[in-house]
C-alpha cells in the first residue's frame, strides 16, 4: 500500500519528470517583420527575425528571401495582384550559442523601383528543432505604372497599377490551394495631395498599431490573428469628406476589386464613415493619437458588419451574430443562444437599439485603448476567423 | 510572515531582472550571407500563387443612384478566381452583376452593397449617426475568360437594375488584334446582347481604362 505522503512524492516526481521532458522537448518560436511596411520610393528595408527558446536556447536564426521585379503578369488581361520577374533567392544566417534570450537576425535590403520581396524566417534551437514563419511578400520602390501585354501575336501597352502588397501571405502548399485571408486595402485620401509618402507613413502607424505593435487590449485580437489578414496599399484616387461622401476613382477603384475591405486614410479631420458591411469601404484618420484604435473600430463596421454600441453612432448591423437588436425582447431572445447573459441586455442610450453589455470596455462603444471586442462583437469576430481558417472568410 | 514576504519580494525582483534581461535582444556571434541564385519565373511561388488564384476578368465601377445605374469605368483585369458569396436582406442585399457574351451568360458575381453606413465623429462625441444613402459606388469584379459585351447589374436595396454595354472596355484589344490580323480574338467582343438600359439614350458607352 502507498500512503498519502507516498502519493505526494510520486505526484511531485511526476511533475518534475513532466517538467524535464517539456524542457527537453521544447520547440523554438520565430517571428519576423519588415520595416518600413511599405514605401513607394527607393529605400532600405530591414527584415528583422526574432527566434526564442528560453529552455534550450537558440543556435541560429535565418532569413530566406526571394526578390525580383514586380509585374502585372502576362495573361490576356493584366493582373491587379502582382507577379514577379528577374527573380533571385538569397538569405542570411545568424549564428548564436544556445541563446536563451530573444535571438535577433536583421537583413537590410536596398529596394529599387518595383521591388517585390518574399521572406521566410527560421529558428533552430540547441537540440536542432526548427520553427519557421509563413512566407510574407511585400513591395517597395516606385510602383508599376504601365504594362505591355504580348498576346495572340500582338502587343498593347496600357497604363496600369497593381495593388501593392504590404503584408501578403503567399504560402502555397504543394498540391493545395492558398489559404483564404481577409484582404484590406489602404488608399490615400485626396487630402494627402501628391504626398504619397505621408500616406504610407500614416498607413504604417495604423497597420503597426493595429496588427503588430504594443500590448493594448484593443489590438489583442488583430495581433493574435494577424496571419489571417493581407494588407495592401492602393494608388491615389481615394476621396473622403464629411457626411459620408467618399469614393475611389480611376486605378484606385479598379485595384479595390482585389480586396475585401477598403480604408481611405486621411490626415485632416472629418467624421469617419464606414459601410456596415461584410467587406466594404471606410475612412480612417491617421493623424489622431489613437489612429490604430480608430481604424480598428471602423474595421468593425466595414469588415465585420458591426454596429456602433454607443448613442450617436450607427447602431444597425449585418454581423454574424448581430451585435445590436431593435428591441429588448429580441436581445433577450438571442442572448442565451449565444451563451450571453440575457439579463445584460441594455438599451444603447435612448436609441431604441439594444446590446449585451457585460460592463467591460468594448471597441464598438468605448474609445479606449483598453477596450476589447466584447459579448456579441467578440463572437462575430471569432466566427469570421473560424470561416477564414475553414477556407472562406466571406 | 515577514520572512515570507521578503522572500517573495526577492523572488519577484529576480524574476523582473530575468525578464528584463530576456527582453534584451541578443546579437549573433557570426553572420553568414547566402549567395544569390537565379529562380526561373515559372518556379517563383508568387507567379504560381497568382496563376492559381486569379482568372481573366472585367472590373466594373458603377454608380448606383436609387433605381439608376451608371457605368463609371470597365477595365479588363485578372480577378479573384473564387468570388466572395455575400448574403443579406433588404438594405443589406448584395449587388449582383451577370456578364454576357453573344447572349450567353459567362459569369456572375455579387458584392456587398453600401447603402447603410456608420458615421463616427471622433472630434465631437455623439455627433455621428446611422446613415442610409441611395447614391453609392460599387465595384464589381467579373470573371471573363472571353470578352463580355453586356453586364446586367441588379441592386435590390434601391430597386436598381440595368443592362450595360461594356464593349468599349476592349477597344484597344480589338484594335491591336485587327492591326495584327488576328482572326479569332477572344479579347474582342463578338456581338451584343441588345441595347443597354443603364445609360441615357444617345450616350456612348463610358467604359474606359484606369486613368
Amino acid at each position: 500500500m502507498i500512503g498519502v505522503s507516498g502519493l505526494r512524492r510520486l505526484f511531485s516526481g511526476l511533475v518534475v519528470l513532466a517538467g524535464l521532458s517539456l524542457a527537453a522537448c521544447s520547440n523554438p518560436s520565430v517571428s519576423a517583420l519588415h520595416d518600413p511596411l511599405y514605401r513607394a520610393s527607393s529605400h532600405v528595408s530591414t527584415i528583422t527575425a526574432i527566434g526564442s527558446d528560453s529552455q534550450n536556447g537558440i543556435d541560429s536564426v535565418s532569413i530566406s528571401v526571394t526578390a525580383g521585379v514586380l509585374t502585372a503578369c502576362n495573361n490576356f488581361t493584366p493582373s491587379l495582384i502582382p507577379c514577379r520577374t528577374a527573380v533571385q533567392s538569397f538569405g542570411r544566417e545568424c549564428i548564436f550559442s544556445h541563446e536563451r534570450g530573444p535571438a535577433v537576425c536583421r537583413l537590410p535590403l536596398q529596394l529599387g523601383d518595383r521591388s517585390l520581396i518574399t521572406y521566410t524566417a527560421f529558428a533552430k534551437n540547441a537540440q536542432g528543432r526548427t520553427a519557421k514563419t509563413t512566407p510574407i511578400t511585400y513591395a517597395g520602390g516606385a510602383p508599376l505604372t504601365q504594362v505591355t501585354l504580348n498576346i495572340l501575336g500582338f502587343s498593347i501597352s496600357l497604363p496600369w497599377e497593381t495593388a501593392r502588397p504590404v503584408w501578403w501571405h503567399t504560402d502555397l502548399p504543394v498540391g493545395q490551394s492558398a489559404a483564404d485571408k481577409i484582404d484590406i486595402g489602404f488608399f490615400p485620401d485626396a487630402d494627402w495631395g501628391t504626398n504619397y509618402q505621408g500616406f504610407t507613413s500614416g498607413m504604417q502607424i495604423i497597420a503597426r498599431g493595429s496588427f503588430f505593435d504594443g500590448s493594448d487590449l484593443f489590438s489583442n485580437f488583430y495581433r493574435f490573428w494577424k496571419n489571417e489578414f493581407n494588407l495592401w496599399a492602393g494608388p491615389a484616387g481615394g476621396n473622403g469628406e464629411d457626411n459620408c461622401v467618399r469614393g475611389l476613382s480611376g486605378s484606385a477603384a479598379t485595384v479595390s476589386a482585389a480586396v475585401d475591405g477598403k480604408a481611405i486614410v486621411h490626415q485632416n479631420a472629418f467624421r469617419d464613415c464606414s459601410d456596415i458591411a461584410l467587406g466594404g469601404l471606410g475612412t480612417s484618420q491617421s493623424t489622431l493619437g489613437d489612429a490604430a484604435w480608430v481604424f480598428t473600430h471602423e474595421s468593425g463596421h466595414f469588415l465585420h458588419g458591426l454596429g456602433d454600441e454607443y448613442q450617436g453612432g450607427g447602431n444597425g448591423n449585418v454581423s454574424d451574430p448581430p451585435n445590436t437588436w431593435t428591441s429588448k425582447a429580441a436581445c433577450q431572445s438571442a442572448a442565451p443562444g449565444l451563451s450571453l447573459n440575457a439579463s445584460q441586455c441594455a438599451q444603447i442610450g435612448t436609441t431604441g437599439f439594444w446590446h449585451v453589455d457585460d460592463g467591460n470596455l468594448t471597441t464598438m462603444r468605448d474609445r479606449n485603448l483598453a477596450s476589447d471586442w466584447r459579448t456579441a462583437s467578440g463572437l462575430a469576430l471569432g466566427r469570421r476567423m473560424s470561416k477564414c481558417t475553414g477556407g472562406a472568410c466571406y | 510572515m515577514r520572512r515570507t514576504s521578503r522572500r517573495l519580494t526577492a523572488l519577484l525582483a529576480g524574476l523582473t531582472a530575468v525578464s528584463a534581461f530576456a527582453a534584451q535582444a541578443a546579437e549573433p556571434t557570426r553572420i553568414r550571407d547566402l549567395p544569390r541564385k537565379p529562380v526561373a519565373d515559372a518556379d517563383d511561388p508568387i507567379n504560381k500563387y497568382v496563376a492559381q488564384q486569379t482568372v481573366d476578368g472585367l472590373v466594373l465601377s458603377v454608380t448606383i443612384d436609387g433605381p439608376n445605374v451608371t457605368l463609371d469605368q470597365a477595365v479588363p483585369a485578372r480577378v479573384r478566381k473564387t468570388p466572395r458569396k455575400p448574403t443579406g436582406k433588404g438594405d443589406f442585399s448584395p449587388v449582383t452583376a451577370v456578364g454576357f457574351a453573344g447572349g450567353a451568360q459567362v459569369s456572375q458575381v455579387a458584392v456587398p452593397d453600401s447603402v447603410i453606413r456608420a458615421l463616427d465623429d471622433w472630434n465631437t462625441p455623439h455627433n455621428g449617426a446611422l446613415v442610409r444613402v441611395t447614391k453609392r459606388q460599387v465595384v464589381l469584379p467579373l470573371a471573363a475568360p472571353r470578352a463580355l459585351d453586356t453586364v446586367e447589374v441588379t441592386a435590390p436595396a434601391t430597386g436598381a437594375h440595368a443592362r450595360i454595354d461594356v464593349r468599349a472596355a476592349y477597344a484597344e484589344y480589338c484594335a491591336a488584334g485587327q492591326r495584327a490580323q488576328v482572326r479569332e480574338n477572344p479579347m474582342c467582343p463578338q456581338g451584343g446582347a441588345g441595347p443597354p438600359t443603364g445609360q441615357q439614350p444617345g450616350q456612348p458607352p463610358t467604359a474606359q481604362r484606369p486613368k
